[in-house]
């Protein structure tokens, strides 16, 4: 049985929008909340992708006895891991759960290094730094062959091989949308919580923080740390929607910009502003793509740069307009 | 009897400028000791320096017998000294109220636990409560759920008051409380002052140009010029100083 096309538009809209939402709800702890500004973004989502795009293949590949080369034979050894997923889908969710462990330490141990410039950087020279960072594991993934293919990229086996074809698609947004809400509902806690308020003041006014009694280095650490924990599972999951690792694809539009403007226009330090956000953003960029055909012809230039001129046309209005976003912070009390 | 804070040939250089020089000073204990001297005598930065926001270039300082030279500003509070600056640093988009929560160090402010909102409730619950009653001390309860940035210039020295009785440190620095506000809400302010300070034994050391209104709460005062101290004894003797009058007139 063949989907229908609004099926698989939403089912995807619903993918991307998870995605995306864990992505930015971390974003919002640095920046919107604590104050830190993550223009290295990028870095734990690349990295959580490439974890997904190493280890699961390596693990299959021992428990299953392959001898297969990882990443020259990365087709037929997914191809066959997918074959035995679908008669045993508990070894899937085995792996998965590991993987998804080491991603987060590994983007945790991430955010604990790029935390170091924070010890003694501020404001603009920080963000540069963290850009720097950011850079970095795109530009190893293309070089570094034997960690996701270099140029080409891998293949991520299929976590759901066992669901029939039709539905696995939507299987998959499902679980993305589950995953999804458990960030929203532990960063929701988490920013509720007197921490959230120490990160609010430390956004303010870091020197005033650190005279009442705050380490606020450590603060940072932290923060970076938490952060890069769940960019990191937001970025695993990608890899594991689209069932490939392609280091192209971890650059600094995608995973940095894009989610820096969605919460600036859903507003800063609100959780619920960041869900308003990425909703209109990852809408009107689907949207864009799947009336793509229709449009052209209709806009005075190529298609392809309609939905940055709409995104960064929308955020100017926000900015000018309602500089605070769409759904400002409020207070905690 | 024995001062809380004792600072012994205090120097601070920057370059060649010796902007704190050799300053050797114990403000007395759960008094209000007056900081003065003229612009660019050294006073903010001997604050700084005690408060661990400047390194010093030499000697000690000593707070409660416990050497506290050049230790960072988040464990000078942690040893009971807490700070306000020259331009008040409020958190302008926290609520009023929220900003006195945070003037509470280290209350439920784990990572992990905050996940798990009963094991933070009920010490939120009280930490609250005591801001809500300082809030209604100084005026500003109606006021709890404005943002900072909303503040008038007076009500500003107030919350950063209220943010000094929140933390319970034992000695208060102060940078000019009644910089820029009227006299009457000055006044208002020493006298606030003068009843923590008597009622719960706290050293202040205060920083202070409009002297026809600190002098009269002030316990003691010590001055500075040129980075040196002139002059330190009680209001009226210092009122009389040759030195310090002509270090005014200069």
């Amino acid at each position: 049985m063949m989907l229908e096309p609004w099926i698989i538009f939403l089912a995807d809209l619903v993918a991307i929008f998870s995605i995306y939402l864990i992505i930015n709800l971390s974003l919002n702890l640095e920046f919107g909340f604590a104050g830190i500004p993550n223009f290295g973004k990028v870095l734990a989502v690349g990295a959580g992708a490439f974890v997904m795009g190493m280890l699961p293949i390596g693990l299959y590949g021992v428990m299953f006895g392959m001898t297969q080369h990882s990443i020259h034979d990365n087709l037929e050894m997914t191809q066959l891991i997918n074959e035995r997923l679908a008669v045993h889908p508990e070894l899937g969710f085995l792996v998965f759960g590991i993987t998804i462990s080491v991603a987060m330490a590994v983007g945790m141990l991430l955010g604990l290094l790029s935390s170091y410039p924070a010890i003694r950087l501020r404001g603009d020279y920080l963000a540069i730094v963290l850009l720097a960072f950011g850079e970095m594991i795109r530009i190893v993934g293309i070089n570094q062959e034997e960690l996701v293919g270099g140029t080409l990229g891998v293949r991520v086996p299929d976590l759901l091989s066992f669901v029939p074809e039709e539905y696995r698609f939507l299987m998959f947004s499902v679980l993305l949308l589950g995953f999804a809400g458990m960030v929203y509902f532990a960063v929701s806690k988490f920013t509720g919580s007197p921490v959230g308020r120490l990160l609010r003041a430390m956004r303010d006014d870091e020197t005033a923080v650190q005279a009442l009694g705050r380490d606020t280095t450590k603060i940072k650490m932290k923060v970076l740390m938490v952060a890069g924990m769940i960019a990191a599972l937001g970025g695993l999951l990608y890899a594991s929607y689209v069932e490939g690792v392609v280091a192209f694809g971890y650059n600094r539009l995608n995973w940095t910009f894009l989610p820096f403007v969605m919460i600036l226009v859903g507003g800063l330090a609100n959780n619920k502003g960041v869900l308003v956000g990425t909703i209109i953003f990852v809408a009107i960029r689907k949207l864009v793509i799947y009336f793509n055909d229709g449009l052209d012809g209709l806009i005075p230039f190529d298609i392809i740069w309609l939905d940055y001129l709409l995104l960064g046309g929308i955020m100017l209005v926000v900015l000018m307009f309602r500089p605070k976003g769409l759904m400002p912070e409020k207070p905690n009390t | 009897m024995m001062s809380d804070l004792i600072l012994d040939d205090l120097t601070k250089t920057f370059g060649g400028i010796r902007a704190v020089d050799s300053v050797s000073l114990t403000p007395r204990p759960h008094k209000i000791n007056l900081l003065m001297g003229s612009n660019g005598s050294g006073k903010t930065t001997l604050i700084n320096c005690i408060s661990g926001f400047q390194r010093t270039s030499g000697g000690a300082i000593m707070f409660c017998r416990e050497p506290i030279t050049n230790k960072p500003p988040h464990q000078i509070f942690h040893k009971g000294i807490i700070r306000t600056f020259q331009t008040p640093r409020l958190f302008e988009n926290l609520s009023v109220l929220e900003n006195l929560l945070v003037a509470k160090s280290g209350t439920c402010e784990g990572f992990v636990d905050a996940l798990f909102p009963k094991r933070w409730n009920q010490t939120e619950k009280n930490i609250k409560e005591k801001a809500l009653s300082i809030l209604e001390e100084l005026g500003l309860k109606e006021l709890q759920d404005n943002l900072a940035y909303d503040l008038s210039g007076g009500q500003i020295k107030l919350l950063e008051l209220g943010k000094v009785l929140m933390s319970d440190c034992k000695l208060v620095l102060l940078d000019e409380p009644i910089a820029g506000i009227n006299p009457v809400l000055a006044h208002k302010i020493f006298k606030k002052i003068t009843q923590i300070c008597n009622a719960t034994k706290t050293t202040f050391l205060i920083i202070e140009h409009r002297l026809d209104i600190a002098l009269q709460y002030a316990n003691f005062c010590m001055v500075l010029d040129g980075g040196k101290l002139l002059a330190s004894d009680t209001p009226d003797k210092i009122l009389h100083n040759k030195k310090v009058i002509e270090s005014y007139l200069r």
